[in-house]
């Protein structure tokens, strides 16, 4: 996957509402038939860059080519782009039949090609004997399935899904983030989402954006983006992490109220140090190994392992434990960790 | 029981209170005598009466025209100003001017017109009571679709366009049939608001063609008789089923709205 074509180039793309910046010289490649992920908390510009790819919104600057023409100057009608709606905005007085064939009557297709075309994705999303329902009688789960439906029916090149899973329990999504996967290599279609949810984000799509203030701060496949953070921002906002802000001085990290860490020379430059909780180990206090001693001050339960707060001198650390026996807050501990898993964050 | 009875006595006392006079009215309505006071007897003679009376024919005629003019021009025009409150033109100043003409005093807006239609030379017909009652007609009905523009999911009309329709089939296929329900329910409380109203059409009607509400004050002048409470019995019959036709369409809406969430 990772030589496909580009399918969609987003260059210097910014665009303010007022005095609030939404996009900040956006540019990105989507490849053909990835599933791409814009990660982000709420306000950092994904769902404004999501209305500008569906056509809701214009940018100030910048340029979007789909297939290699110009996007920007096509009608929201006219876009081989179709979006999924958060509300999934299906139409209330329409049976879920007419809710999908909408989209292929715009098209102006003989009435057969439409119903077959009906037929085969309410088949492909599992929803064939409820053709003739209105949206109020689906529950969450169908409503979604037809939203899908009614957008993939229309072949886009590209497809557009806002917080798909938001709106639905913790049981159904996890069907449907399978689901999902699942469509996405059987139709074909190119798949942007955006979400807040990192889980989400991770466990759906090939390569993830993440996006902070209207910036890309960075894009990689999830397990790079997981192992390799490369600000401070996004190794806090992907995963739980101990973040040490301080400096490098002769292969020894400086941090106010911690003893100099001996550290490998790639973190010279950098302006913090991330350790992830599996790379942090808990030994016994009188342990020769321990690189630190401290409290621990609270355990998370997390079902296969648990998180332990580790309190030294004043700094938090963070360290999964996968022991049968799980520490107890208040018990003296030492924690150690490999060198080679410190990871430098050369950005806030 | 005997306890909830008494607690809601007072609400008995209340619709008494409210619906008593009107019952007074259609009782008289089957008197068989020619006065409107006294009970002599039950007799249905004065409703085939009310179609050899000449005077109270051309009333309704010209009553029925004006409330389905008014009507015709309240719905279009009072849609389109709620679409534009409600999607294109937010502003306080317009809501306030937009819901004014639904409270001003009809004697108020009633003088205000005749002294418009003299300064502009507009003769007094069937057209300038509907022009006249148009006004608040608008109002009212852009009240009540806005509140159900108001509770539309934007991003319906949004989704329409992405699956590739053009605005005008948008309005068509989703705006107008999500609205449907608030239109029904505005087009018959207009209905009913110009077909009974008496103060504008009394200064704005030709004194050839007057509404039936003109006709029948006229006529009361000179006392009540049984033919003018069989002729209002009537009226509140259309009155009443204009009123919960308008309850229905605008439940139906709702529910229709709560469920779509």
């Amino acid at each position: 996957m990772g030589d496909s074509a580009v399918l969609l180039r987003i260059s210097d793309v910014s665009k303010s509402f007022g005095e609030v910046v939404a996009l900040d010289d956006v540019s990105l490649d989507i490849r053909e038939n990835e599933f791409f992920a814009l990660l982000g908390p709420s306000g950092c510009g994904k769902t404004t860059l999501l209305r500008v790819l569906a056509g809701f919104e214009q940018p100030d600057a910048g340029t979007v080519t789909l297939d290699g023409s110009d996007l920007l100057s096509v009608p929201p009608e006219k876009r081989a782009v179709n979006l999924m709606f958060q509300s999934y905005a299906l139409f209330p007085h329409m049976t879920v039949a007419k809710n999908v064939a909408y989209g292929l009557v715009c098209e102006g297709l003989p009435r057969a090609e439409i119903t077959a075309r009906v037929d085969e994705v309410l088949d492909t999303v599992g929803l064939s004997d409820k053709k003739a329902a209105l949206p109020k009688t689906l529950s969450g789960g169908q409503r979604q399935r037809v939203a899908l439906a009614r957008a993939i029916v229309k072949r886009p090149r590209l497809l557009l899904l806002d917080e798909p899973l938001s709106a639905l329990d913790r049981k159904i999504r996890g069907e449907m983030q399978m689901e999902l996967k699942r469509l996405q290599h059987e139709v074909g279609i190119t798949f942007v989402v955006v979400t807040h949810d990192q889980d989400e984000a991770m466990s759906l799509a090939d390569r993830v954006a993440v996006m902070d203030a209207g910036v890309v701060r960075q894009l990689d496949a999830p397990l790079d983006l997981y192992r390799r953070p490369r600000s401070v921002f996004v190794a806090d906002f992907i995963g739980s992490s101990t973040i040490l802000r301080g400096s490098y001085l002769d292969g020894h990290w400086e941090t106010p109220g911690l003893p100099p860490l001996s550290v490998p020379a790639e973190c010279s430059g950098a302006r913090a140090i991330a350790l992830r909780p599996e790379a942090i180990s808990l030994l016994s206090v009188d342990d020769s190994r321990c690189r630190l001693r401290g409290t621990v001050s609270e355990v998370y339960f997390q079902g296969d392992h648990a998180l332990a707060q580790v309190d030294v001198d004043g700094t938090t650390f963070l360290a999964a434990v996968r022991d049968d026996v799980l520490p107890e807050r208040g018990a003296r501990v030492g924690i150690t960790w490999q060198e080679s898993a410190i990871i430098p964050l050369v950005a806030d | 029981m005997m306890t909830r009875t008494l607690r809601s006595a007072p609400l008995w006392l209340l619709y008494a209170f409210l619906y008593l006079p009107i019952l007074v009215v259609i009782g008289m309505s089957f008197n068989a005598n020619d006065s409107a006071y006294r009970w002599t007897g039950f007799s249905l003679q004065w409703y085939p009466a009310l179609l050899g009376d000449a005077e109270i024919m051309g009333g309704l005629r010209t009553t029925l025209i004006v409330a389905v003019g008014t009507t015709v021009i309240s719905v279009v025009l009072g849609t389109l100003l709620a679409m534009a409150l409600e999607r294109y033109l937010p502003s306080r100043a317009l809501d306030a001017a937009a819901a004014a003409p639904a409270v001003m005093p009809d004697i108020m807006l009633a003088i205000g017109l005749l002294a418009f239609y003299t300064l502009v030379g507009i003769a007094l017909s069937p057209v300038s009571v509907i022009l006249a009652h148009s006004v608040f007609g608008i109002a009212f009905v852009a009240a009540v679709v806005r509140v159900r523009l108001a509770g539309m999911d934007p991003s319906l009309e949004e989704a329409s366009r992405d699956l590739g329709a053009s605005s005008v089939k948008t309005f068509w296929s989703v705006t107008l049939p999500g609205m449907r329900p608030a239109i029904i329910a505005g087009a018959l409380l207009a209905f009913t608001l110009s077909l009974d109203e008496f103060t504008v059409a009394f200064f704005t009607a030709s004194p050839a063609e007057p509404t039936l509400p003109i006709v029948i004050y006229s006529s009361v002048r000179f006392g009540v008789t049984p033919q003018i409470n069989a002729l209002a019995t009537l009226l509140l019959l259309v009155s009443f089923i204009a009123v919960i036709l308008a309850q229905r369409a605008s439940r139906l809406g709702d529910s229709l709205r709560r469920e779509g969430k």
